[in-house]
């Protein structure tokens, strides 16, 4: 309220450059995947980091433990069929130095979106599940980054 | 749910100490030189890892061969056995045990199976005979993992083999004593030794369901090779019959997959032969190309409601039959072939997509412009609707502005569409064209603090963002709607330019969306802890598009078409998610509908979950003229051993039950039992109830059956209680049930 009216008579204040504390990062993801490339584009951005063909060449190495999607049902309509889905990702991973040091422990990241659903628009809820999971993507890629920020730089 | 696959296979070492010394003590020790050693008194023989204790020895040098009398107790690795008289061969571990107690123990390969812990398995026997140095064969025997001095359960066996390196065990005219009550018996018996993937016996599932009466499964899970497996279930249904049920699975460094069917040869009530059949496969060929293959068929529409008592099985109304190719082998494509058609239980049929084609070209930098530009076509075919091609084109220019506080992309598309129609039941023409320009602007900024939160330093963000889109009206009412509808109102469609999803309705668009959000960042770990949201749309003109009702075949309105726009300013959206104490997670969303004054939309939902096996869920949803539901569910310990489990799900707003369970598991050291009630409703409106009962023996088969899927499934959070401590190492979470 008065806080939004003066954003920095309570302390906050534009968010200043943030380079991540390594210069280069491999990705043990899928290179063809979209979750890949859209990392790759966030790092690059970053202007001080980037993301490297060959785990041999980086710094540090990101490895993804576990990454799964699945679908739950929320609830019935009264004919019995599925009324609600939830859709969930669930993403985890560390980040190793060249030495195999971990400079960042097993971190997992929980997205979810609800949804609605319906046999009679079958087609158009599956084309909404997919945007969904491309939204949870997004998030997804926000939430890695954030993660990759907090890492300090480790002694050489 | 059965154990994982893995690709890599083992092999095991072999031990031997054939020329290891063999070294005597005794208080006594006389013999012949070179022929025979006798020990009296405190006599103590090693040989390699082996060491026998007994009150005599004797030891024949040319055969090799120990004689004990006495109290006699054999130790070798962590394998020991104590009676009064043993006879053993030094160099092949061949020999006999007179009225053995026995205690075996062996460490698996850790590499192997990470998570799993020594097996250790302790008995008697009227006689035990040594076969080699990993075999034992017992004559009346007892055999049981659990490590109680008085244990709850054991097999009693006429005749045990027991073979550590295949770790086998196998047994005729076994019977299975629980609490000191022999509760089953079978003639010959095989099963696995180690807590890992073994063939044998699966837990079975004792119940009673209102549609198939008595229901008892016996899975058998084979082990065919590290990355092979398959399970054959027999399920007999009082009501209705002898069920066979299969599965096989495969791993590969390319693909998974699985392989399913059921077959039901004479279906009492029915009178006729149901089945089932279900494929999912996966595989990577490498260089970007994959595909994906998604088979489902039964035999017939009310094979799931009859049959079944899973939910995700019951529910459905339609089955995917779908065979997807896709390629992204090069930077800037992504595309795929994609044929699918539907399998129809209940209601309408979907349309057919044989086939559906998109490539989606991307060049995220051009001189800082990203020109993106998906193509797709698609063949719809449908028994009764209209049928015919499209093809779609949406070119799209951005110019995306950031830096670390703020970014800024203006962007122009044109979606361009094309029918030609083969059959037409709706009013229109044949052949249809269609173009819609787009134009949009997305803008925010980033604010940070650092804050303290319980002595923890956090970084709350301020994240405030406009998005402009603009988009002509272009009447749209003689094109036919093959794959859109209105999409739900969420944080996501928000910032969408086209409310609808598919591609047959554009929106006409003349709106600004602006939204707040703020997240609270762990400093030290960087996640997100807790994310707070607001968002709300303004539009200067009026809606116009309408997305037209759903009919089925008979004409009737099966989903009604959308209610037009009033007024100039959207819902109010507001959600609020995050772990909110060091237990406590919530999620909540919320639409409010400022012109009516009324809620349209409310998601409460919030998880206590103090440590494992305790967990309770309550959540509430209602979405106006749609939903009204409660569902609460809960592992939670009650003392003793004694866990409950429940979960409630109910449609408030028909008051109809949609599920409820209902149940309790109790662990003892050797042994978990578990009793789970259910009643679903499924797609005939039926409601099935069911009651299933599971006892789990600790050490002879703990791999997850029905009940455990059941509340894995049900219970947000449930942790599958289990002996072992160091997690289960089988237990692999599955998805698809």
């Amino acid at each position: 309220c008065l806080c939004i009216a003066s954003l920095t008579a309570c302390g906050f204040q534009l968010r200043g450059p943030k380079p991540l504390a390594f210069k280069t990062i491999y990705l043990g993801i899928n290179p063809y995947s979209e979750l890949n490339a859209a990392l790759k584009r966030q790092i690059h951005t970053s202007g001080t980091t980037e993301a490297v063909a060959a785990a041999t060449e980086a710094e540090v190495m990101l490895q993804v433990a576990n990454d799964s999607q699945e679908k739950v049902i929320l609830s019935l309509a009264t004919d019995g069929t599925v009324r609600e889905y939830q859709l969930r990702r669930s993403f985890s991973f560390r980040v190793q130095d060249r030495k195999g040091r971990e400079v960042l422990s097993l971190a997992q990241i929980n997205l979810t979106r609800d949804m609605t659903f319906s046999d009679n628009v079958r087609l158009a809820k599956d084309q909404e599940e997919t945007q969904l999971y491309r939204d949870m993507e997004d998030d997804l890629v926000q939430q890695i980054m954030r993660r990759l920020a907090a890492i300090r730089p480790s002694a050489p | 749910a059965a154990p994982a696959l893995q690709l890599s296979g083992d092999i095991k070492p072999e031990v031997r100490d054939r020329d290891a010394p063999t070294r005597i003590r005794a208080d006594q020790l006389e013999g012949v030189n070179q022929r025979e050693v006798i020990a009296t008194g405190r006599a103590r023989l090693t040989h390699g890892d082996l060491s026998v204790k007994s009150d005599r020895l004797r030891l024949d040098q040319v055969l090799n061969e120990l004689t004990a009398e006495g109290t006699v107790r054999l130790e070798r690795g962590k394998d020991v056995v104590e009676g009064p008289r043993a006879r053993i061969n030094l160099d092949t571990y061949i020999g006999e045990f007179e009225a053995p107690r026995y205690s075996f123990q062996r460490e698996l390969l850790a590499v192997r199976r990470p998570q799993s812990r020594p097996l250790q398995a302790l008995g008697q026997a009227d006689s035990l005979s040594l076969e080699g140095p990993n075999q034992y064969r017992l004559s009346n025997a007892t055999y049981t993992t659990c490590l109680a001095p008085d244990p709850d359960w054991y097999l009693k066996v006429r005749d045990l083999r027991i073979d550590y390196d295949r770790e086998r065990g196998e047994g005729t005219n076994t019977s299975l004593h629980f609490k000191g009550t022999p509760v089953a018996w079978v003639p010959w018996m095989d099963f696995p030794l180690a807590d890992s993937r073994q063939s044998g016996l699966l837990p079975p599932t004792l119940g009673t369901t209102s549609l198939t009466g008595l229901d008892l499964t016996v899975p058998y899970y084979i082990n065919l090779a590290p990355n092979y497996d398959a399970t054959i279930a027999p399920r007999w249904m009082g009501r209705r019959g002898l069920q066979l049920g299969s599965e096989f699975r495969y791993l590969e460094s390319g693909g998974s997959g699985k392989v399913s069917g059921e077959w039901l040869s004479h279906d009492t009530v029915t009178g006729t032969g149901r089945g089932l059949f279900s494929t999912r496969n996966t595989h990577d060929f490498g260089n970007g190309l994959n595909a994906y293959l998604d088979f489902s068929q039964v035999s017939d529409r009310d094979y799931f409601s009859d049959l079944s008592t899973r939910i995700t099985s019951t529910s459905q109304a339609t089955l995917n039959q779908q065979l997807q190719l896709n390629y992204a082998g090069l930077p800037w494509l992504s595309s795929s072939f994609n044929v699918q058609r539907y399998q129809t239980l209940v209601g309408e049929s979907p349309y057919d997509r044989l086939p559906q084609v998109k490539a989606a070209i991307l060049v995220p930098d051009v001189s800082g412009v990203s020109v993106k530009m998906p193509l797709e076509y698609v063949k719809f075919g449908h028994p009764t609707k209209d049928e015919g091609e499209r093809v779609v084109a949406n070119p799209q220019l951005s110019l995306p502005l950031r830096n670390s506080y703020s970014f800024f992309t203006p962007k122009v598309g044109v979606h361009l569409s094309q029918y030609e129609l083969t059959r037409r039941t709706t009013v229109g023409s044949q052949s249809v064209q269609r173009s819609v320009p787009t134009l949009s602007l997305d803008s925010g900024l980033y604010f940070e603090r650092d804050i303290d939160v319980d002595n923890k330093d956090y970084t709350q963000t301020l994240e405030p963002r406009l998005f402009y889109v603009k988009t002509p009206y272009r009447d749209q009412t003689k094109i036919p709607v093959f794959d859109s509808a209105l999409a739900d109102f969420n944080m996501s469609q928000l910032f969408a330019e086209n409310s609808y999803t598919g591609s047959d309705r554009i929106a006409d668009a003349n709106q600004l969306t602006s939204a707040v959000t703020t997240r609270f960042i762990d400093n030290s770990t960087g996640a997100e802890n807790m994310r707070v949201a607001v968002g709300q749309r303004f539009y200067f003109s009026d809606q116009r598009v309408i997305m037209p009702a759903v009919l089925d075949s008979g004409g009737n309105v099966v989903v009604p078409a959308e209610t037009r726009r009033e007024g100039r300013i959207a819902d109010w959206l507001g959600a609020v998610s995050g772990r909110v104490a060091r237990d406590t997670w919530l999620d909540n969303a919320y639409q409010y509908d400022p012109r009516e004054h009324r809620t349209e939309r409310a998601v409460l939902a919030l998880r206590y979950q103090p440590g494992a096996s305790q967990v309770a869920s309550v959540s509430y949803r209602y979405q106006r003229a749609l939903l009204r539901d409660l569902d609460i569910s809960a592992q939670w310990p009650l003392g003793g051993g004694w866990y409950g489990v429940g979960r409630y799900n109910m449609n408030l707003r028909d008051h109809k039950l949609s599920e409820a369970i209902a149940g309790f598991e109790y662990k003892a050291d050797c042994w978990v039992l578990r009793t789970v009630w259910q009643t679903l409703l499924n797609t005939k409106n039926q409601r099935n109830n069911s009651l299933f009962l599971q006892i789990e023996f600790n050490g002879l088969a703990s791999i997850g059956s029905s009940p455990v899927q059941l509340l894995k499934r049900s219970i947000g959070g449930y942790t599958k209680l289990s002996n072992n401590s160091s997690g289960d190492p089988v237990f692999g979470t599955s998805a698809d049930e």
